[in-house]
């Protein structure tokens, strides 16, 4: 669908993406490979699939599946479309569940509302985000997770920080010794 | 202490922007973390925003974290309409858009049930109901006194004993503070467990579902 190459037609945007068409937090996917940009004035309904990468400023209603490469959806791109890249960076606005098999990026400006399946999730501040999160970190981060919970230390608490104090406490059911998750 | 890295978050993230939110000492919170099992799937219902630092925090465990963003939700401004209960729980099921089957193991309320008067809350405990299980365990902000008022702020996660607290863009919505004896009548399918008073009045509780 995005043999762009061979079209012997002028497309009005399907060239290697520039730094300024992303935000600057966004390094461009031709640092890996080449790259297909969907353009601003670009309207897609369909299915899209393919051995690179792809950038989108444009809207793409469908599904995207670039399974061993990168899709960027930068500031002015809309997406309404699941996803599934190795990696997913987006600074515009997807409606959609999301699989990014090694990561997933929501840059400040990125507004999503799906469900997103990633062994690692990035999150910048000021991002909008609705839905569910699957993380699984690994077996390093699960021997961190068994280490004791630390407890407060009253002399290292800074004065703007609230201290709490018991005013009703003694629940049998905090007796149970029972893990949260099951198990 | 009283500022956080913000910025980013996520296994392995980047540098972080400057501080944009204060914390808070928690000593309930721990207690919920102590009882999660690293080798089995946790399931999270955080009722407000997605922040950096929470998605940070449970990025340490393998989970389901279900941001719902009920903060922003058209459904605290029906409450104040001519809607019924059964409607209101109708628009919260639709919006809090749960896959059927979820079952959540830890649900964070913050201080969201007392933005829900005493019909958007019973309509609240309705709807979530089938995504609770016998052990759910949950997290609130009450009030010891009906005068105490909520800030319009929005909380995250910094470490297990440490809450983020950064003022929410946006006009705040109207708020109805629930003392610790209403809300266990109005939010039926939880029993507080635990509660603590903090020095701006409000009251920290832990709960665990009452199926």
């Amino acid at each position: 669908m995005f043999d762009k190459h061979r079209n012997s037609k002028p497309e009005p945007k399907v060239s290697q993406p520039q730094a300024d068409n992303f935000t600057a937090t966004a390094s461009t996917p031709a640092a890996s490979g080449r790259a297909a940009l969907i353009g601003p004035g670009i309207r897609i309904n369909g299915d899209i699939s393919g051995d690179e990468n792809l950038v989108i400023e444009g809207k793409v209603e469908g599904k995207i599946r670039l399974d061993l490469h990168q899709v960027e959806v930068g500031q002015t791109g809309c997406v309404n479309a699941d996803i599934t890249a190795k990696v997913i960076k987006i600074a515009g606005e997807v409606r959609g569940d999301i699989n990014g098999t090694e990561k997933v990026i929501i840059l400040r400006s990125g507004n999503v509302h799906g469900n997103i399946v990633a062994p690692r999730m990035t999150l910048e501040d000021g991002a909008i985000f609705k839905g569910s999160i699957d993380m699984d970190p690994g077996e390093e981060a699960k021997a961190t997770v068994a280490a004791p919970v630390k407890k407060p230390v009253e002399k290292a608490v800074d004065k703007a920080v609230e201290k709490p104090k018991v005013v009703a406490s003694g629940n049998p059911k905090e007796n149970k010794s029972y893990s949260l998750n099951g198990g | 202490m009283n500022s956080l890295n913000t910025g980013t978050a996520g296994v392995g993230f980047t540098p972080a922007q400057p501080p944009l939110s204060r914390t808070q000492q928690t000593l309930l919170f721990p207690t919920l973390v102590k009882k999660i099992n690293p080798d089995r799937r946790l399931s999270v219902l955080e009722i407000g925003p997605a922040l950096p630092e929470t998605i940070a925090f449970f990025s340490q465990y393998k989970c389901r974290l279900h941001f719902a963003a009920m903060y922003t939700d058209p459904v605290l401004k029906m409450q104040s309409e001519e809607y019924s209960e059964a409607e209101l729980a109708e628009e919260i099921t639709r919006s809090l858009d749960f896959k059927t089957g979820t079952r959540f193991d830890m649900c964070l309320f913050w201080d969201f049930l007392n933005y829900l008067d005493d019909k958007a809350l019973r309509a609240f405990n309705k709807a979530i109901k089938p995504y609770l299980h016998k052990t759910t365990r949950a997290h609130a902000f009450t009030v010891r006194t009906l005068s105490t008022s909520f800030s319009n702020q929005q909380y995250g996660i910094e470490q297990a004993h440490m809450f983020s607290i950064r003022p929410r863009q946006g006009k705040q919505a109207r708020t109805t503070p629930h003392t610790q004896a209403i809300l266990v009548n109005l939010l039926s399918n939880f029993d507080i467990d635990q509660g603590m008073l903090l020095p701006d009045g409000r009251l920290e509780v832990l709960m665990t579902a009452s199926l």
